[in-house]
């Protein structure tokens, strides 16, 4: 029995990337494409020994961020795909920590990814070969962090829990809401993460 | 939880409104939109097991994961922001049959 995870909508609501997976004499992993209004149906292939995870569509439509998970011993990455080709390119040759859920930064060449690394946190890296600038330090971030969605070049929102941040800690514990829980936050790049909505 | 161009729609699941929880326990999912001053806004009425809401860019299409109940698979659904209506797109079906996705 197939499982679908990690949907992505491109921008104009018209195609739909997922996870696919399923078990089997010959178990299967990866992405796909889906025109909803078509029925029209794209495998995305996996690189050779290297499995492809968590897609997110540019703001072009053109590419997808995605995790590229290795089957052997090597880093998780991130990778770009470019949807003419369905060709995948690396852009973080090595890190440490696990990366998830790759988004595109709009008006830059840029993603965004979460780390995780003895807490999540954020980074930035340039899909060109650009160094990887830290946004939330995963020591100040928080136990997870879901797929972020920028609502400007430089301020995300995103659902996380267990922050690290005692005055986060200190401000849920005010209001009776468990360090546990999922809740929504604001982070301007340069401050720290705020809760997105205040009574 | 997933934001359209500047933010203008966000999108989010939750529980639904008037009846969260079954007698027996079972959570009811729904799609909401939160307004601008954190409220949020329900936009289905599904009783479902949902996941993995995600909102075009554009703001006039919601994707998302939903099951009829506990044991059943996740199919891929679509919330038109213009019309709040719900379609079903048969993708589960659909891979399943599509020898690329299926290993044979």
């Amino acid at each position: 029995m197939p499982v679908l995870e990690d949907f992505s909508i491109s921008p104009d609501g018209r195609i739909v990337a997922f996870g696919f997976s399923h078990g089997g004499p010959r178990p299967e992993r990866g992405l796909g494409l889906f025109e909803w209004r078509t029925g029209t149906l794209t495998r995305i292939p996996n690189p050779l020994g290297q499995i492809l995870l968590m897609p997110s569509f540019s703001y072009d439509g053109k590419r997808l961020a995605v995790v590229v998970n290795p089957t052997g011993s090597n880093p998780i990455v991130i990778g770009i795909v470019d949807l003419a080709t369905l060709a995948v390119t690396n852009v973080i040759p090595e890190t440490s920590g696990a990366p998830s859920f790759p988004v595109f930064q709009p008006g830059s060449d840029r993603v965004l990814y979460c780390q995780r690394e003895f807490g999540t946190g954020l980074k930035l890296v340039g899909i060109s070969g650009g160094h990887n600038v830290t946004i939330l330090p995963p020591k100040n971030g928080f136990v997870y962090i879901l797929r972020p969605s920028f609502v400007s070049v430089d301020e995300i929102l995103f659902q996380a829990a267990g922050p690290a941040d005692r005055k986060i800690v200190a401000e849920l514990d005010r209001s009776g809401i468990s360090i546990g829980a999922d809740v929504l936050y604001r982070l301007r790049f340069g401050n720290r993460p705020d809760f997105c909505f205040r009574a | 939880m997933s934001a359209s161009r500047n933010g203008e729609v966000i999108i989010t699941l939750g529980l639904n409104l008037g009846v969260p929880v079954t007698p027996t326990g079972v959570h009811n999912g729904e799609v909401f939109r939160i307004d601008h001053d954190g409220k949020p806004i329900q936009l289905t009425n599904l009783f479902g097991h949902l996941g993995w809401a995600q909102v075009s860019y554009d703001g006039s299409t919601v994707c998302f994961g939903s099951k009829t109940d506990r044991n059943a698979p996740v199919d891929l659904m679509i919330l038109d922001l213009g019309t709040n209506k719900v379609s079903a797109t048969g993708l589960l079906a659909k891979i399943r049959s599509q020898p690329g996705f299926t290993g044979d």
